[in-house]
């Protein structure tokens, strides 16, 4: 019973400062009275992202609760970016090619990787987008992914991406995977990266954006009027049915994250220089394989493990933390000794910079969504 | 006593990687805007041509508009008509694209009825593009309504915000 209590007094106190800053970063701090339906939306999400929040230290369990804002994140961006289009430009998903030569089109964070040589070097973005003022910038969405990965390096992938959601639920659909992938399917993700650098400077086009991209379905895609953007249109859907739909429902992995995303695959690199990492203190482990087996993006095998480490393309999503039945697997600053005390402040130090991501990624998506489906309910619109 | 040394040598560099990263993370995350501003991204990067036009490499400024040439990129030179309020329900112009003092294209357009009539003058222009017209896509997605005023509202020339602009693109024959 008392241990019962003080684990609730444990979980109170660490949210104390979460909610704190979440208090600002959601924009409770802002809030305008005589606006019901935003203030309204504010609130829902302020409490129930502090609510995770507070689950997640008290049951101490990281996956679970990732998952749910992850799931919903990507459920609300699509209502809130396609709204939020026609309200910009007269029209729902259908890019037009005079939203392309008027820079009309929103910036992503998967084109970067396809245009960062042209950047460094050129100074130049291989997009038809705008550089600031408009809905997803150029501007603001690189200097958010610096942010990002100075956090968290590739925990964007498993905490941030508006579009992985749709992957992590519906790999947890099924009870039992019916289908098995074979682990070095995680480099095909690397083999997309480099195509689609090589194509995208040689063709002056951001190929993955035109050609390849399955979340054009779930955002924007090119007006059908030609037999090529037939053509392009059947390739990105049957992507999104396959690789993020069908498979993981099927494997109970990541499929697309894992095995075709190139942003993905360079946010791989770009980890190297973040602070955070996962890894397996050797004195704990019993090698059960349970991480192994379990890992949404296979990120694990037996000679990583040996070398007390996950593969390149550990997205720190929390699950192995999670199912580990001895505490082995733990989030860990680099160059720190492993295990001990200093396990305990990377694990409350990386939750708490996600958290805080997450809340600002949660008001400018859930917000807006919570404020259209009530505007719909009382005025019989979803448009402002 | 060598290994302790090195350990704790390893981290406190571990945590002070941590703290700065930290530091200018949250930094950025917070102030995303201005960060962005401040960074000079916007300045110092730009869109490629390809989608944008050319540097402009003609201005020349009218009653109440300014009309801008774009260097050709790829085979297309863009042109702009730009106001500060509002354009004149009609512009006529011949324009000489390629500045070598020979008129290449005349257009007359009707800036609230959205309509264009162009005809090619010289030899320079040999073809405008088709695709439901080029011409009448740039225009229609410059025209007078809220959407197109907010993105020409952000473009600037010479520290200018207009206010309202159209544009059309003519495929040139590459020499």
């Amino acid at each position: 019973m008392f241990t019962k209590y003080k684990n609730v007094l444990r979980a109170m106190v660490l949210t104390v400062p979460f909610a704190f800053l979440s208090y600002f970063v959601t924009g409770v701090v802002y809030l305008d009275r005589s606006d019901w339906k935003h203030s309204l939306s504010v609130l829902l999400v302020y409490a129930f992202i502090n609510f995770l929040f507070f689950m997640s230290m008290l049951t101490r369990k990281i996956d679970h609760y990732r998952a749910i804002i992850f799931i919903l994140i990507a459920l609300t961006f699509p209502i809130e970016f396609v709204l939020k289009l026609y309200e910009l430009r007269g029209h729902f998903m259908a890019l037009n090619f005079s939203d392309v030569i008027n820079g009309n089109t929103p910036f992503c964070h998967i084109v970067i990787p396809q245009t960062i040589i042209p950047l460094i070097f050129k100074k130049q973005i291989i997009f038809p987008g705008t550089m600031d003022g408009l809905y997803y910038s150029v501007g603001s969405m690189i200097t958010l992914w610096v942010a990002v990965s100075l956090l968290l390096g590739k925990g964007w992938c498993s905490w941030v991406c508006f579009y992985g959601g749709w992957e992590d639920g519906c790999s947890r659909i099924a009870k039992k995977a019916r289908l098995k992938l074979n682990p070095k399917l995680i480099w095909s993700s690397v083999a997309v990266l480099l195509l689609v650098i090589i194509l995208t400077i040689e063709f002056a086009t951001p190929i993955y954006c035109v050609w390849l991209c399955p979340f054009k379905a779930c955002s924007e895609f090119f007006e059908i009027a030609s037999p090529l953007i037939v053509f392009q249109t059947i390739i990105f859907s049957a992507i999104f049915l396959a690789l993020v739909i069908i498979l993981p429902f099927l494997t109970k992995k990541r499929v697309q994250c894992m095995t075709f995303c190139p942003f993905g695959a360079f946010q791989s690199l770009v980890d190297k220089v973040n602070p955070f990492e996962v890894r397996i203190d050797q004195k704990k482990c019993i090698n059960c394989k349970k991480c192994i087996q379990q890992c949404p993006v296979m990120a694990l095998s037996e000679k990583s493990i040996e070398r007390g480490r996950t593969l390149f393309n550990c997205n720190k999503c929390g699950k192995c933390i999670d199912l580990c039945p001895v505490n082995a697997l733990q989030y860990h600053i680099k160059l720190t000794p492993i295990g001990g005390m200093g396990a305990t402040i990377a694990r409350q130090v990386f939750l708490y910079f996600t958290y805080i991501i997450v809340a600002g990624m949660g008001s400018s998506f859930i917000i807006p969504a919570i404020e259209r489906i009530l505007l719909l309910i009382t005025t019989g619109s979803i448009l402002h | 006593m060598n290994r302790k040394i090195v350990s704790i040598i390893r981290s406190i560099v571990g945590y002070s990687w941590l703290i700065v990263f930290a530091v200018l993370g949250i930094g950025l995350f917070a102030n995303l805007e201005a960060a962005t501003q401040k960074i000079g991204i916007n300045q110092k990067v730009k869109i490629i041509p390809k989608y944008t036009g050319g540097e402009v490499v003609d201005k020349r400024s009218k009653a109440n508009y300014v009309r801008l040439i774009h260097e050709p990129v790829d085979n297309f030179i863009q042109v702009d008509w730009l106001a500060e309020e509002a354009l004149p329900k009609q512009i006529e112009e011949e324009i000489d694209l390629n500045k070598d003092g020979i008129l290449d294209l005349k257009v007359i357009i009707d800036t609230q009825d959205e309509t264009i009539i162009y005809e090619k003058l010289s030899d320079e222009v040999t073809a405008l593009m088709k695709k439901t017209s080029l011409i009448e896509l740039s225009f229609k997605a410059s025209t007078n309504n809220k959407d197109s005023l907010f993105f020409y509202k952000n473009k600037e020339y010479e520290e200018i915000q207009y206010n309202e602009g159209v544009s059309i693109r003519i495929l040139k024959r590459s020499l």
